[in-house]
């Protein structure tokens, strides 16, 4: 890794900090939710074409 | 206003997604013609007795293997002058109103699902693919005899 | 600091008599379901004179309407109190006032019931008709309600002259902006009673235009959810936050979450009337797409919550990506509660979508899955929401303690009420699909092979609703102790405080002219024109009927 990337590396993650708090986990977790709505639509609307 | 750019990314999944379900059921609806049952036509809803089509309710085919089933709901039973039977692979249109109080029509394992309102009529068109059994029923309470109005449509091969 | 705060014995004496009739309530209402769900199975017959459409009336009004209406406004009094400090003598007495009427009300309405003159179900859809003092009973309860909300709005006012602030409170805004929700809902409810079913149910007029009735109740129908639903919203969003150590995640955000409820939650009743005559599908459509904004704020309070959660965690020092699921005071009631009342609102939410998408409607309208759903909504994470408030706000009122002991009684009712729920509302949901009918006795029509396999699943909602009403019974025992009986003492009323270097909150966000100028122009956007529609183009409006 050349200097300028580490400064670049440093320099982004300085920025992360300032973002705000590590929210990793609750991103995860309303991607958990996100996904089950999808599919249980998805599922009924399957059901819906099935009985068309 | 400020906002944690995974919240911004959330929030832009989830509208994303919440545009894909209202794309898919907007072009079903629109372009494929399955909109929800949303008759407009209006009727005295004290003359249904005099009023054509209802005036003589039941089966009457209109053409290759496609009918109309004209039925009048009133507490409690759905009113026909014909015996519910149709063929395989037939596709009925049906048309309904009420005489009395706001009823529903709804036919297990279809999508055959619609509020009859009285003064209204309504109407919804389902080809019956396989031979069986079917049940017409109210799923809208309309008194105390609500649970027992249900008639049997028979789908012979 | 905050928290050495207590409500003023006056204004708790004015909330408690509400929560009172809320959980007197929820005991009657339990009754009811429990032998509805014991009917339909087909387990009992009701002694003679009882009919299932009067117990499930009863059930609803009694649960849907004056549980939740009583329990929020008891609430709302003493958190304004709490946040914003004793209530002033004019919307004090406004608010007793308001409790009389509607008392009146509730009473009158539930005479008429018990008198089998008002079995017309809590969405009184006509030409059923009932006696006219059930809709005076009614008219009633919702002006008191008005004066309950006049009362905060006037004590909101008040603080805010005194005190010179541009920002209230968080607590005190989200209560506020609930009832002022109310009040643009009840409109159309009022407009309905007061000029359809009064005048027609006394016969001085002789028909009525069901339509317009359908479409002014569901006017109100659909913000009447939300307004279960926000006061839910205020304890995960401003109390959980306290409760588990934490701060709230953003002060700005949750406002205009709320904001944004006031905006869509009313243009969007079409979507209960999916599959009528006489509306056309572009509309119905629009009011579909307008419904499903009202999903974002929604997800905003997924996000912010965990967020709570996950800073809250990590400041304890939970590690990896989920220590801060397991670092949550799991045996706090007060928590448990609501935190299972949340999570049970991801299948709600998920099910809500799905009524509401246009013509996927149809697979679920009038089915045991709406039932179900509003089980999981209503009676699940409002219900467990407003118990886990009830754990801690009942003692703070009364200067008792929720003891170590209670706590885990209380987390067995919440345990107790989760897996009754999933035998009940999952037997509903997949019934539902099935075909079998909501708001119906038991049947076979005939011995019809498709309605007689609906009966196990039947057979589950009674399981279902038995280990419910158990749940309720140690409910009413948890309530009666921490009302009457449990040690004297101080039980905090936990107030969340906003996170450091959160941003200040604009005071846009506090701005009500402008608010509900859009609202109102959202609403006359949705209803003005179907609304003329259904006027100029009504058929001869229908005659009374009373078919029970």
């Amino acid at each position: 890794m050349g200097v300028l990337e580490e400064k670049k590396e440093t320099a982004r993650k300085i920025v992360t900090t300032k973002e705000g708090p590590n929210l990793k986990g609750t991103m995860i977790a309303v991607m958990l939710l996100g996904g089950f709505i999808v599919l249980s639509w998805f599922g009924v609307y399957w059901l819906y074409i099935v009985r068309l | 206003m400020h906002m944690h750019k995974l919240e911004r990314l959330w929030l832009m999944i989830g509208s994303g997604a919440l545009i894909v379900f209202l794309l898919v059921i907007g072009v079903n609806a629109f372009a494929m013609g399955h909109t929800p049952p949303s008759d407009s036509n209006i009727l005295d809803p004290t003359q249904v007795d005099l009023t054509a089509p209802f005036d003589d309710p039941g089966l009457k085919k209109i053409g290759d293997n496609e009918y109309e089933l004209v039925l009048v709901a009133q507490a409690f039973t759905f009113q026909s002058n014909d015996e519910l039977k149709i063929p395989e692979g037939a596709t009925v249109h049906f048309k309904v109103t009420s005489k009395d109080v706001v009823h529903g029509f709804q036919i297990p394992k279809t999508n055959v699902n619609m509020m009859i309102t009285p003064g209204h009529v309504n109407t919804i068109t389902h080809t019956f693919d396989e031979a069986g059994q079917f049940l017409i029923l109210c799923n809208e309470y309309c008194g105390v005899g609500h649970q027992a109005m249900g008639v049997p449509l028979e789908v012979i091969k | 600091m905050m928290n050495q705060m207590i409500v003023d014995r006056n204004d708790a004496k004015l909330s408690m008599a509400h929560l009172f009739i809320a959980f007197a309530a929820v005991l009657l209402g339990g009754i009811a379901g429990l032998l509805q769900t014991l009917v339909r199975s087909g387990t009992i017959v009701l002694p003679a004179g009882i009919g299932y459409y009067q117990l499930l009336t009863a059930h609803g009004i009694l649960l849907a309407l004056v549980f939740t209406t009583y329990f929020i406004i008891g609430f709302f009094y003493a958190g304004m109190s709490r946040t914003m400090g004793k209530f002033y003598d004019q919307p004090y007495r406004m608010g007793w006032l308001g409790y009389i009427v509607m008392t009146i009300g509730t009473v009158l309405t539930t005479i008429m019931i018990l008198l089998n003159e008002g079995t017309v179900l809590y969405t009184f859809y006509a030409p059923l008709k009932a006696s006219p003092w059930f809709y005076i009973g009614l008219t009633l309860f919702i002006v008191g309600t008005w004066l309950a909300g006049g009362a905060m709005c006037h004590q909101y006012y008040i603080w805010k002259k005194v005190s010179h602030k541009k920002i209230s409170p968080l607590f005190s805004f989200m209560a506020v902006m609930t009832m002022v929700l109310w009040f643009v809902a009840t409109i159309g409810v009022a407009v309905s009673v007061i000029f359809q079913f009064i005048p027609w149910s006394f016969g001085w007029v002789d028909e009525i235009n069901i339509l317009l009735s359908r479409t002014l109740f569901w006017y109100f129908g659909h913000p009447l959810v939300y307004f279960w639903l926000l006061p839910a919203y205020v304890c995960w969003y401003v109390i959980i936050p306290e409760i588990i150590g934490g701060k709230i995640f953003s002060d700005s955000l949750a406002r205009l979450s709320f904001v944004l409820f006031l905006l869509f939650s009313i243009p969007v009743g079409f979507h209960h009337q999916l599959l009528e005559s006489g509306i056309s599908p572009f509309w119905k459509y629009l009011q579909v797409v307008l419904t499903f904004m009202v999903i974002v704020p929604s997800l905003m309070t997924a996000f912010s919550l965990f967020a709570s959660f996950e800073i809250a965690g990590r400041k304890k020092g939970a590690k990896g990506l989920f220590g801060w699921f397991r670092a949550l005071p799991w045996k706090d009631a007060r928590f448990f509660a609501p935190m299972v009342g949340m999570l049970i609102f991801i299948p709600a939410g998920a099910g809500g979508i799905i009524n509401a998408s246009n013509q996927m409607n149809q697979i679920v309208h009038n089915t045991l899955w709406v039932t179900g759903h509003f089980h999981l909504t209503v009676a699940s994470s409002v219900a467990l929401t407003f118990f886990g408030i009830a754990y801690w706000l009942i003692p703070h009122l009364t200067g008792r303690v929720l003891t170590g002991r209670m706590h885990q009684i209380a987390n067995l009712q919440t345990v107790l009420w989760a897996i009754g729920m999933f035998f009940m509302s999952g037997a509903m949901h997949t019934v539902g699909l099935l075909g079998a009918p909501r708001r119906t006795a038991y049947t076979t029509y005939q011995d019809n092979p498709d309605a007689l396999g609906w009966i196990p699943y039947e057979v589950t909602m009674a399981v279902g609703g038995s280990i419910l009403f158990i749940a309720i019974l140690l409910l009413i025992y948890i309530i009666t102790d921490l009302a009457f009986f449990a040690p004297k003492g101080k039980e905090d009323f936990p107030i969340g405080e906003v996170a450091e270097g959160a941003e200040k909150t604009p005071a846009i966000l506090e701005n009500w002219r402008l608010w509900l100028g859009i609202a109102t122009v959202l609403i006359l956007v949705a209803y003005t024109v179907p609304v003329v529609h259904m006027i100029e183009h009504a058929p001869p409006g229908s005659p009374g009927y009373k078919f029970w």
